[in-house]
């Protein structure tokens, strides 16, 4: 390819993974569970994006490229935090809050119980609700990028929304705010 | 995925409504769905705590400037090719689209009014509108800003997944009625102007054509 051609193309792409950032944030957003970690997993992966784009494969889907990147990232991030001593929840059998528990949780609303939700469940879990229900993408997708069967991915994201449904049903009915 | 006969779990319904099921299985389902209004409820349900994670991490238009700066990017003011769509609304929006056709849900269903993601079109900011119930007689995007000529006479968006071919899109474009204005833009979306009175039809068969990612109505922007 023409250095001309290479450096439209490549500008291209650029403009590409500028317009997707804001659905980047969100995807990076949920898989961390929180704000200000989720903004920097976003720079982090855009930065690693623009320095690694010629891996990326022309023909292939340059966002789910992208994704896996984040993914990768935040497992990287978490698996650092494990070997520092922090208490990380990525492998950690996780069950249901007991009755006891349920007994003490108090949300506002809807949407303050998912948040609770999101924040509380293992990373393993919220990654699969941040591919398919944050991101869109398909069961396919999504098993794709955290390199496993699709009947796991449909697994774990019947035991995420059983997390978030239990803590739904302890908010006042229809609220959002 | 085989379907258990007589048992369907959560597992099924939401594979189901995230369009993960083989077509005969999705029939199976939606049968059962349509003539069973215990798990018509339970399939509500699910759509609403997806839709209520949506809602939890909104889908914002633009970045804040100081993040811009982080990411050592003008403002956003600055980036005059956004334009707004959300896929994880849109893939999620016609699963409700099957859902409304059964009686007990006749209150309309609202699709995702916080859409807002940027794909850069290359022609102007688009907004997403609130969605106006199952029928979605109008156009969900509108264009705005001073789009170029060629843009202003665009009545619809499409978008293939990714390896399908420029003139394999032409060829699954070409239809009665659809004109194909210019070439395909830098985020790999066709804008048509396509008759009026066709429009939905068309649309509607685009969507359900495999490969077809996205297939909208658009309108120019109200003066």
């Amino acid at each position: 390819m023409p250095a001309a051609e290479a450096a439209l193309a490549k500008d291209q792409i650029h403009s590409r993974l500028v317009a997707f950032l804001p659905r980047l944030r969100r995807f990076c957003h949920g898989l961390t569970g929180n704000a200000d970690m989720g903004d920097d997993l976003l720079q982090a992966t855009f930065e690693r994006a623009l320095s690694r784009i010629d891996q990326w494969q022309a023909g292939t889907n340059l966002e789910n490229w992208v994704y896996k990147l984040a993914s990768n990232l935040n497992i990287d991030r978490l698996r650092a935090l494990r070997v520092r001593g922090v208490v990380v929840d990525i492998e950690e059998a996780f069950d249901l809050a007991g009755e006891d528990e349920l007994a003490r949780m108090e949300f506002r609303s809807e949407l303050d119980a998912v948040n609770a939700a999101m924040a509380d469940m293992p990373a393993e879990l919220r990654q699969v609700i941040a591919a398919v229900v944050l991101a869109g993408q398909s069961y396919r997708e999504a098993a794709d990028m955290m390199e496993i069967p699709i009947g796991t991915v449909m697994s774990r994201l019947t035991r995420a929304r059983k997390i978030i449904e239990q803590r739904v049903n302890r908010a006042p009915s229809g609220t959002v705010q | 995925m085989s379907l258990t006969p007589g048992i369907i779990s959560d597992e099924q319904i939401a594979a189901w409504l995230h369009g993960g099921l083989e077509t005969q299985d999705a029939a199976r389902i939606e049968a059962l769905v349509a003539a069973n209004p215990a798990l018509a409820e339970r399939a509500e349900r699910l759509r609403h705590l997806d839709d209520l994670v949506r809602r939890s991490v909104p889908l914002e238009e633009s970045l804040p400037a100081e993040l811009l700066a982080r990411l050592g990017l003008p403002a956003a003011a600055e980036t005059p090719t956004a334009n707004v769509i959300d896929f994880a609304t849109q893939r999620a929006a016609r699963a409700p689209a099957r859902l409304a056709r059964f009686a007990m849900f006749t209150g309309g269903w609202k699709v995702a009014a916080q859409v807002a993601l940027v794909i850069g079109l290359g022609y102007g900011a688009m907004q997403v509108l609130p969605s106006h119930g199952p029928s979605e007689p109008e156009a969900a995007y509108r264009v705005l800003g001073n789009a170029p000529d060629a843009a202003s006479s665009t009545n619809a968006l499409v978008m293939f997944d990714a390896g399908v071919k420029p003139a394999d899109a032409r060829a699954l474009l070409g239809r009665p009625g659809v004109q194909v204005i210019g070439d395909q833009t830098s985020a790999g979306a066709w804008r048509l102007h396509i008759e009026p009175g066709r429009r939905a039809s068309v649309l509607a068969e685009l969507a359900a054509t495999p490969r077809v990612r996205l297939a909208e109505p658009i309108e120019a922007s109200p003066q």
